[in-house]
């Protein structure tokens, strides 16, 4: 079974007078509680592709199967539906929300849209929303702006979980996090997929990342894919030049380990 | 080695809403002549402030106490932040002495001027040459950061540059007027990981051929490592500790450089998803 399957997606865009292939022939699928990543250095496509999944762009050629519903030809009550069925996590989440809102605001928003709960219930779920991304209920009166990132982030992750996805895109969403934060919120979206068994299509620019959290990795190059497989052995023996390179240009720690 | 920069004790605050905000509370250091030191740090460790603060770049309203010592040839002075007055030629000059660069070239570049103006302006302000010569060296800088077809690089705006052909040009008006110190800020941070590993080639090979001081300030301590001779890791606004490289790296002293070890999640990392958590 899958959550998810992109087949020949292909997304053209104009670079002055010429037309270029931001995705080309792309074809992946995701399976429940796994995570697939997305590598490639930029302008390679991996976020035009967490785009055309999410349906914030339409796609010229190609098709998008969620849920085993044909995705794109969706639309109206269907669509919203199915949509709460995918979520997504940005890099910056000050950008994401409105900073002047408060986290209670940010999540009440998904509940009330996708009529999850009453108005009655809707402050028992966001605190329980808050606990389960490990932070304080007494949070939820506070604005986005006056949090740390890393509690942002926590925001966002507890938004995207609200109306209980299958699916969760992320884009570069530990990436701008210090890292002690960092594998803390890694540790919690792990939790969260086995408890959940949410599948994520996790982007990032990081091999590191992705070697630490992705089942499997699918790595671009120009739009198009140029190998993909478990993410140990790619990572550990690429085959591509694409793939070697970003081996390659991981800066690595050389110290005689205890 | 002898010291090119003696950091004593340096405070710096900054004013948020009328408080007074500590972004570095007494730091001492000394840069080496010559030397790769890498500043790491987390966000709010003060890493960018110092930098800031020995490039001369700290907001009129910062809050600055302590002391940047530059026994430059000569007069050897060190300048207090507390008397306005200090000799002109004591102290080192922005783009004269120092070279900075910052993390995104596309704030730090002149949109709507040529780049090869941009660092024929470094090179003439700095060296006193003609604009001729100074065209002639901004030429020459761009075929040492190794930017394709220098002659029609010139002419371009930076907005027609990538990412990392824009942080070239940068680091080309940077070390225009042969700076003894280069700093840079972050500077392969919104790169791409194999454009970051050429630039950071590039900053290697060039502070070697010019037998410039690195001070490079990253949040990567892998990165940093593979760059620098030393490394000092700050955390909220405090010198944690600073030594070798590979004694930072195989013997930190203190439990927060080791966190820091411990968070990078390197190519050899022990991986946070265990196997058994591979769906079918």
């Amino acid at each position: 079974m899958t959550v998810l399957a992109a087949s020949s997606l292909t997304k053209r865009y104009r670079r002055g007078d010429k037309p270029f292939a931001a995705v080309d022939n792309v074809s992946f699928e995701i399976g429940p509680a796994e995570t697939l990543a997305l590598a490639g250095p930029s302008g390679s496509g991996k976020s035009t592709i967490a785009r055309l999944v999410l349906r914030l762009i339409e796609p010229d050629a190609g098709r998008v199967d969620f849920e085993g519903a044909d995705f794109l030809a969706l639309s109206g009550a269907a669509l919203r539906a199915r949509r709460a069925r995918i979520q997504m996590v940005f890099q910056d989440p000050l950008a994401a929300f409105n900073p002047r809102a408060t986290v209670a605001r940010v999540l009440d928003d998904p509940l009330r849209i996708h009529g999850i709960a009453t108005r009655a219930e809707r402050p028992r779920r966001i605190a329980a929303l808050l606990e389960r991304v490990g932070l304080d209920a007494g949070l939820a009166a506070r604005a986005i702006h006056e949090i740390s990132g890393g509690q942002r982030q926590r925001v966002a992750i507890a938004r995207a979980i609200a109306t209980r996805p299958s699916l969760i895109v992320l884009d570069e969403a530990v990436s701008a996090l210090d890292v002690s934060v960092r594998g803390q919120i890694l540790e919690l979206l792990l939790d969260l997929q086995r408890q959940e068994r949410i599948a994520y299509l996790f982007i990032s620019h990081d091999l590191g990342v992705i070697r630490a959290v992705a089942h499997r990795v699918v790595i671009l190059d120009a739009g198009r894919i140029t190998e993909s497989g478990d993410a140990r052995s790619v990572i550990a023996n690429p085959q591509s030049a694409i793939g070697k390179a970003l081996v390659a240009a991981t800066p690595r720690l050389t110290r005689s380990r205890p | 080695m002898t010291a090119l920069l003696s950091i004593r004790d340096l405070r710096v605050a900054y004013r948020r809403d009328g408080v007074e905000v500590a972004a570095l509370k007494g730091v001492s250091l000394d840069v080496l002549a010559g030397e790769r030191l890498a500043i790491i740090g987390e966000s709010g460790s003060g890493k960018s402030t110092l930098a800031l603060a020995v490039a001369g770049l700290l907001p009129q309203s910062a809050v600055i106490g302590g002391t940047i010592g530059w026994p430059i040839p000569k007069s050897q002075t060190s300048h207090s932040f507390a008397p306005p007055s200090r000799p002109r030629d004591a102290i080192p000059l922005l783009g004269r002495d120092i070279g900075f660069v910052f993390q995104d070239p596309s704030s730090s570049l002149d949109p709507v001027m040529p780049v090869g103006k941009q660092i024929a302006e470094v090179v003439r302000t700095h060296l006193k040459l003609s604009w001729r010569d100074s065209y002639t060296k901004a030429k020459t800088l761009l075929q040492r950061v190794r930017l394709p077809d220098p002659d029609s690089a010139l002419h371009t705006y930076p907005h027609q540059l990538s990412g990392g052909q824009k942080q070239r040009v940068a680091i080309a008006a940077a070390i225009a007027a042969a700076p003894k110190i280069l700093i840079a800020d972050e500077a392969t941070s919104a790169l791409d990981t194999i454009v970051q590993a050429e630039i950071v080639a590039l900053i290697r090979r060039l502070v070697a051929e010019d037998g410039m001081t690195l001070i490079f300030i990253s949040h990567d301590i892998a990165l940093a490592a593979s760059l620098a001779d030393r490394i000092a890791v700050l955390r909220h606004g405090e010198l944690i500790e600073l030594g070798e490289t590979h004694q930072i790296i195989e013997a930190p002293r203190h439990t927060y450089t080791r966190a820091l070890l411990e968070a990078h999640l390197g190519l050899d990392a022990k991986p946070l998803l265990g196997r058994q958590g591979a769906s079918a």
